[in-house]
């Protein structure tokens, strides 16, 4: 028996045609003699024989078209996805840099209308710094310029009035202090400007500035001028064109 | 020919016996304020300078003095004449000169009893204050720089200027012919009684606003806006007009005084 196992053993080899001359013969002798040995034989012949008949089954063409079209299907899906991504990111650091342009634009919209509204509001306020600053030019016609425009400002405005009771004591020039008293006159409803009015008639030596103050008094009713004039009247150093100026005015106020 | 000779040597020994000339160079200075008490006559020049020379007519005035004139100057060495308006820095011309920034202050230190007439030359385009004081006058052409002039008792005459003027006068009357009229700023004159003569050239664009108690007689055609309501109690009423569709402002005041306006 144990020839038997040897010889099973060799039996694959044998079909094969692998054994050397020695062990063939005595495979085949062996064969002739035992049954159970031919049998094994027959069995593995008949094995092997179906592995030769079973052909490697080659995948058919369908499947490489069917793999090509997926992984075509798998990228295109994929591929979008990609594509998908780049414009998100774009969209996202467009919508950043857009809101903050937006901001910018905003904000420099924002200030600048601002500055608009300040402008406005200020544009009252520029001129009026400007007339105040054309008060002290050197040139006298300049000053009468600037006088004649305080007539724009309201009544409230202290700071144009004071300016031009200034220039009505204090300008070297009789003109604009003409001009000045003309204005103020304008705001004479003031109890500074009246009392202002009141006393250049009595500081004044100018006698043309005095004949214009002589008549505002008059015109606005300023009932204590008339002690002042009444002074003027008994002054020697009145001349008599100022005198007659009084007279007229004097007999409006009693 | 000997006549011609000894005229000219005559006038030539007037002219070297006469005072020289103050001159001061006005580099910086873009407006000269100058007061005196007299007669100033002031021309307008090209250079860039001051002149000041005391009128020839007084002159003439001393020149028969001029024996105690000599007697004078002997009293008057080593002394320098001192002054209660400031001091005189003009070599002995008798005027206090100070620059203040671009402002030059030219102040007569002399009273009216000494000075008999002033002839000052300043460049044609310089801005001016002239204050004739008291009893002085002014006189002057030529001008295209703002001018200021004031004056109680003199005249102010004004030839071939073209503003802006500033003029305030009192008895003195006021006569100014413009050979144009600028439009930079205002012009103002006015007076308590005197007259007032004005001339411009007959294309001037101005805003006018004339005002007196005395009459007012023009050749301009003006457009005057009759008013209605309260009668004017004081009799003062301005006329306010348009020359040309408007322009720079002319105020032309006076208390009592004619207003006489001509359109050249």
């Amino acid at each position: 028996m144990t020839k038997c196992n040897e010889i099973q053993e060799k039996l694959s080899q044998f079909i094969e045609g692998d054994l050397p001359e020695v062990a063939n013969s005595e495979v085949k002798k062996h064969l002739k003699n035992c049954d159970a040995c031919q049998k094994e034989l027959e069995e593995i012949k008949s094995f092997l024989s179906i592995l030769n008949k079973n052909e490697m089954e080659i995948p058919s063409t369908k499947l490489k078209t069917n793999f090509e079209k997926m992984l075509a299907q798998e990228i295109e899906n994929s591929k979008p996805k990609v594509v998908q991504l780049q414009p998100k990111q774009d969209w996202k650091s467009f919508l950043k840099v857009a809101a903050s342009v937006a901001i910018i634009i905003s904000a420099f919209l924002f200030g600048k209308h601002q500055s608009t509204i300040t402008k406005i509001a200020n544009a009252k306020e520029e001129n009026k710094q400007e007339v105040l600053a054309m008060l002290e030019n050197n040139s006298a016609s300049k000053r009468i310029l600037a006088v004649t425009n305080a007539e724009e400002f309201t009544k409230d405005d202290i700071k144009i009035i004071e300016a031009l009771i200034n220039r009505l004591f204090f300008d070297k020039n009789a003109n604009v202090r003409l001009a000045a008293a003309e204005t103020l006159t304008k705001f004479s409803s003031k109890e500074i400007v009246r009392d202002a009015l009141l006393k250049a008639l009595v500081t004044e030596k100018n006698s043309s500035v005095q004949i214009e103050l002589i008549y505002i008094l008059g015109k606005i009713q300023e009932k204590r001028a008339i002690k002042p004039m009444e002074k003027m009247l008994t002054n020697e150093e009145t001349p008599e064109f100022v005198k007659q100026e009084i007279q007229i005015n004097l007999s409006n106020l009693l | 020919m000997k006549k011609i000779v000894t005229l000219i040597l005559f006038v030539s020994a007037i002219a070297t016996a006469q005072k020289k000339d103050f001159t001061y160079a006005l580099s910086g200075v873009n407006k000269v304020v100058l007061s005196s008490d007299t007669k100033i006559v002031l021309t307008a020049g090209n250079s860039l300078q001051l002149v000041i020379q005391e009128s020839s007519s007084s002159h003439k005035k001393h020149s028969h003095w001029h024996k105690e004139d000599k007697a004078k100057e002997d009293k008057r060495k080593g002394l320098t004449a001192i002054y209660p308006g400031g001091k005189d820095n003009t070599n002995g011309f008798g005027f206090s000169i100070k620059k203040e920034g671009s402002i030059l202050y030219v102040t007569d230190l002399k009273s009216m009893h000494q000075r008999h007439g002033l002839k000052i030359t300043l460049p044609k385009n310089m801005n001016m204050s002239v204050d004739a004081g008291n009893l002085g006058s002014i006189e002057m052409e030529g001008f295209t720089g703002e001018v200021e002039a004031s004056a109680n008792v003199g005249k102010i005459q004004m030839k071939n200027v073209t503003g802006p003027i500033t003029v305030n006068a009192n008895v003195g009357k006021v006569d100014i012919d413009f050979s144009k009229v600028s439009q930079k700023s205002p012009i103002t004159i006015r007076t308590s009684v005197s007259e007032i003569d004005v001339a411009l050239p007959g294309n001037t664009k101005a805003d006018l606003e004339l005002r007196t108690q005395g009459t007012v007689y023009t050749n301009f055609d003006f457009e005057i806006p009759t008013k209605k309501g309260m009668p004017n109690v004081s009799g003062r009423k301005s006329i306010v007009s348009k020359l040309n569709n408007g322009g720079v402002k002319i105020y032309i005041k006076s208390s009592m005084g004619n207003i006489y306006l001509r359109k050249k």
